[in-house]
């Protein structure tokens, strides 16, 4: 026997033996995994992630602080390029990566004295740029979906990551998300792409005596642009 | 072989530590001052928290109770995805499937995220054996690694060590750089930590991380780290092998994400641990990073007798370090003194079963049975009456013996006599006095010098409870 027909037969062993039928039986119990996967949703959904309209982007803003990001409300698309270029000012850094998304090839740098290049993370970028593809407002996290408009490897290399996002594509919670991505999948294809980063604040330790640190491996500074849905 | 125990000698690894001033200082400001403080301060901060822990503990037994046909279903949805999952029954299998892959991958170094099942089956000592370097990237981690230690926090390798401590090791281990620098403060270590790491994360041939939880229903596996170490271990190298134990797979996202409501609250305090990484398969065709093979290494190691057995309630485990955090035996000892890989509370429940009880019989005595542990368990695991189940057991196997057992035998050969009982008791109340005097306290008694070294033993007051009953006393 190979060691997974021996563990299979180990568990069976064990569940088969208990005495509550039916779940003492294999096609049950995977009828019954399948029914469940089947009707997935929400276990128990905490106020805080219930909140909507203005008051949840209030919260998304407010939690999101809390975890150490930086907030900027932007009227529009286009004020993307100005304002990375006046944060950055203080840097001394001129060049900023910016994730293959259209909506960000968009916009136009040629105001700013930024030198712009477009694709993955490398292990020298200081700022980066990407579009998010959602966020949720119960802890101010920020969700970012892997494909050819988003490479992983921009959220976590640069030193100052910058990320914009959409009023309307956060959630109350979590589970909303989850929702969206089942919905979206086409038939055939797995509802979920190979990477789901959910991000709450910049990246950090408590290695050393506990004491609290910014900046460990990922991002010490996380930007979110915030951008009224109306204006895109 | 795994990390060799040194559980035996509990006793005296205790009372090393606590004979270590710097230690105790350090676990007091970190453990009653931290850890305690920013799980009460989370706790206070969601209303649902303890619904949220009923509802993790019913999930949790739900996926035991089906645990099989979760993980047939895993397996399928991984597949689908392009990935391969490999079944270890225990910790060779596991090594050995982790090498094959390496080596087929031609590998010379293996970045690490932060991982226990890799602990568990001492994973580094065997690829360095078979000539691959594994660099361990979570900052504890790393520090450990490079001291030789092995974790003394499931969630805090390096808690033990003071700043001093680790920029010793940098020094010792960093040669090429100037020798002179000023490491005298946390965030010139970090920032030394950081600029080596990134090299490391940018060579390695093969990326290998823990999960926290695998998803049945899309074939995804989870990871939680605050620095992001464990998510550029999977996205930079061309391999990702994800490492977890069995009883891990929960059904749904929906599922996953009650578990995460309550993970970083219970363990850090935070609203969310800054990355929760979600990962499924292999980087799909028109993704530009990620890796081009997945593994994913499912580990029995025991845990399959553990769901028949009376210690089936530890499987709801989510590894959030709670129980350590709040325990007072851990506290004072620290991790190493246990011996092995886990430490704390749920430590003493699972080591015994890695290393047996013979070697770990000390493990479930290290505990006042206060219930603290339980108390904080966002599962709600039984812990202190798992603890009493292994000392029912090494009671058996003839632990504790010598004397601890010839006076255990003696009491309970008075204690199922009530009569004799009672006489004896009121002549030994009678000659303690006696030995007491005036002073009422002894400076020393024979076999009770651990009390008496630091204080006076008082001496027994008045008649027993049962005479005074008896004279009507209420």
């Amino acid at each position: 026997m190979n060691g997974r027909d021996m563990i299979l037969s180990r568990l069976r062993t064990a569940l088969d033996r208990v005495e509550n039928y039916p779940a003492n039986d294999f096609r049950w119990r995977a009828s019954a995994t399948e029914q469940r996967i089947h009707k997935a949703g929400p276990v128990l959904l905490p106020d805080r992630g219930r909140a909507e309209g203005l008051a949840r982007i209030e919260l998304f803003a407010s939690e999101a602080k809390l975890a150490q990001a930086e907030v900027r409300r932007l009227a529009a698309p286009d004020d993307v390029p100005q304002v990375v270029a006046d944060i950055l000012k203080s840097t001394g850094w001129t060049h900023l990566k910016i994730a293959p998304d259209d909506r960000l090839q968009a916009l136009d740098f040629t105001g700013t004295a930024l030198d712009i290049t477009c694709g993955s993370g490398a292990g020298g970028d200081h700022a980066g740029l990407s579009w998010a593809y959602g966020a949720v407002a119960e802890t101010g996290t920020l969700v970012m979906r892997s494909g050819p408009a988003s490479p992983t490897t921009l959220n976590f290399l640069p030193d100052w990551h910058f990320v914009v996002l959409s009023t309307e594509d956060i959630a109350a919670n979590y589970e909303q998300v989850w929702a969206r991505l089942r919905e979206e999948a086409e038939p055939d294809t797995p509802v979920m792409p190979r990477t789901i980063n959910w991000i709450t604040g910049p990246s950090r330790t408590a290695d050393i005596e506990q004491t609290l640190l910014l900046g460990a491996h990922g991002p010490r500074k996380l930007f979110i642009l915030l951008i009224d849905a109306e204006t895109i | 072989m795994t990390h060799k125990p040194t559980c035996r000698t509990f006793q005296e690894n205790a009372r090393k530590a606590l004979d270590d001033t710097r230690l105790q200082a350090q676990m007091a400001r970190t453990i009653k001052d931290g850890f305690q403080q920013k799980r009460l301060k989370g706790m206070s901060r969601l209303p649902e928290y303890e619904a949220l822990r009923d509802a993790a503990r019913d999930l949790k037994n739900h996926v035991l109770d089906h645990l099989d046909a979760y993980l047939l279903r895993f397996e399928a949805e991984v597949v689908k995805a392009g990935g391969q999952v490999h079944w270890a029954r225990d910790a060779d299998e596991a090594r050995a499937i982790i090498l094959k892959i390496c080596q087929e991958a031609n590998a010379k170094t293996v970045t690490k995220g932060k991982s226990m099942i890799t602990e568990e089956i001492a994973l580094n000592d065997h690829l360095a054996a078979h000539g691959i370097e594994p660099v361990e990237t979570d900052l504890g981690e790393y520090i450990i690694q490079l001291r030789h230690e092995l974790p003394s926090h499931i969630i805090a390798p390096a808690l033990h060590l003071s700043k001093e401590q680790v920029a010793e090791t940098f020094k010792e281990n960093h040669t090429h750089l100037n020798a002179d620098r000023d490491l005298s403060e946390a965030p010139t270590l970090l920032k030394e930590a950081r600029a080596e790491l990134r090299e490391k994360f940018l060579a390695a041939d093969v990326g290998i991380t823990g999960a926290n939880m695998f998803i049945a229903e899309t074939g995804t596996a989870v990871i939680v780290t605050n620095e992001g170490n464990g998510d550029l271990t999977q996205s930079l190298p061309p391999v990702h092998i994800a490492v977890s134990s069995i009883e891990k797979v929960v059904p749904t996202l929906d599922d996953a994400t009650l578990l995460l409501r309550l993970l970083a609250r219970t363990a850090t305090g935070q609203e969310q641990t800054v990355y929760n990484t979600f990962f499924t398969g292999a980087k799909r065709p028109d993704d530009p990073d990620g890796p081009q093979d997945f593994h994913m290494v499912l580990l029995d190691n025991g845990r399959s007798e553990l769901l028949a057995s009376e210690f089936r309630d530890i499987l709801r485990c989510i590894r959030c370090g709670a129980c350590i955090n709040h325990c007072p035996v851990y506290g004072v000892t620290s991790g190493h003194a246990y011996g092995w890989v886990y430490p704390g509370p749920v430590g003493s429940v699972l080591t015994p079963h890695f290393v047996g009880i013979d070697e770990a019989h000390q493990l479930p005595g290290a505990s006042t049975f206060c219930g603290r542990c339980e108390e904080v368990c966002p599962v709600r695991i039984p812990l202190p009456q798992l603890l009493r189940n292994w000392r029912v057991r090494a009671f058996q196997r003839g632990h504790p013996g010598g004397l601890q057992r010839l006076g255990l035998k003696i009491w309970v050969m008075f204690a199922k006599r009530p009569a004799l009982y009672r006489r004896a008791l009121s002549v030994g109340i009678g000659v303690l006095k006696r030995i007491a005097g005036k002073r009422g306290a002894y400076r020393w008694l024979p076999g009770a010098g651990g009390w008496t070294k630091t204080r006076d033993l008082p001496a027994p007051q008045g008649g027993t409870f049962l005479d005074r009953y008896g004279r009507g006393e209420r």
